[in-house]
């Protein structure tokens, strides 16, 4: 991922360089947080909180070395704000997520995510729906055949194009 | 499935839903709430000229149509001026044709109308250009038949 340059003195590109961090840090940064929060609105009210303090901060002159970085120390600081207070928010259980996980790594992983969520999204729905049954629900395809009453062989063809649409689309392997 | 990264897999199918983490949705409402104007990219230009083309080519088509209908209308309407004219008003079977690439059927239809005659043959669509003169009904259709080799039957 590259730096964004942020210049103060260049207020004409500010609005721009803004929404551009949020068009490519977005989806990464509420994956992130989904690692603290159970519900996906929180997730993205959390981020879209930090997006804009962090706009607020850009506008009163502070430059970051890594605007990515510091989205991330913001949206984790406020999950776990978030579940200090006590909220609706809870944690998933086989997280345990905490803000000691180096950075580096949190950034990798939620990147990898929003790929494949990105990946899942572009899929057809039948094809998607049918892995979800399989990854999401743990069906079997024989299950999955039969609820759908499609043959076994279809069920297998959906799921190979669904890999092979995740595997074009995630760029990054751990 | 070897390359796909299981754990990332099951975290992101056991959150999944269609509608959320909709980047632009989003990008629009942080837009609104931080009082920036939508930066009017390219895509957006795009997208408005090519409707723009669209539009005016639909708009332009259909008045190109109309005017073709109406011009043929004017031409349907409007009686073709007679391409045959009276040479002597003697008897008023002399003729005096003129036709420049006409179809015969056509020819044989202004006659039949002149004469009060059912003129007809198989070839109607054989062509004439040039002139004729006849002092009769059966000078002209011996004419028309000599020279394009057809039979034109009276009724």
């Amino acid at each position: 991922m590259s730096k964004v340059k942020l210049s103060t003195e260049d207020l004409k590109n500010e609005s721009t360089d803004i929404s551009a961090l949020f068009r490519q840090y977005y989806r990464e940064l509420c994956l992130c947080a989904l690692h603290y929060v159970k519900d996906t609105g929180m997730a993205e009210d959390i981020v879209m909180d930090c997006f804009l303090k962090f706009y607020d901060r850009q506008r009163s002159g502070e430059t970051f070395a890594s605007a990515r970085s510091y989205l991330y120390m913001m949206v984790r600081h406020a999950c776990v704000d978030q579940l200090r207070k006590g909220g609706v928010a809870v944690i998933s259980a086989e997280l345990p997520d905490i803000p000691d996980e180096p950075l580096d790594d949190a950034m990798a992983r939620s990147e990898l995510e929003a790929q494949l969520w990105t990946a899942i999204d572009s899929l057809p729905s039948g094809c998607r729906n049918i892995l979800l049954l399989s990854k999401r629900d743990g069906l079997k395809n024989k299950e999955i055949a039969s609820r759908l009453g499609i043959s076994v062989k279809t069920v297998e063809a959906q799921m190979t194009k669904a890999f092979k649409v995740l595997r074009k689309l995630q760029t990054r392997r751990k | 499935m070897k390359d796909i990264n299981e754990k990332e897999l099951q975290f992101v199918a056991d959150r999944y839903e269609p509608d959320a983490l909709d980047v632009e949705k989003a990008l629009r409402r942080f837009q609104e709430r931080a009082g920036i104007a939508p930066a009017r990219s390219w895509r957006h230009i795009v997208a408005v000229v090519s409707m723009v083309m669209l539009v005016g080519g639909a708009l332009a088509c259909g008045l190109w149509y109309s005017q073709r209908q109406r011009a043929e209308v004017l031409t349907e309407s409007v009686a073709p001026a007679p391409r045959y004219r009276i040479l002597k008003a003697q008897g008023e079977q002399s003729v005096l044709l003129q036709y420049d690439n006409e179809p015969i059927g056509n020819v044989l239809r202004e006659l039949s109308a002149y004469y009060g005659k059912r003129l007809s043959t198989k070839e109607s669509h054989r062509r004439i250009t040039g002139e004729i003169e006849a002092t009769s009904l059966d000078e002209v259709i011996v004419i028309l038949e000599t020279t394009l080799h057809i039979k034109i039957s009276v009724k």
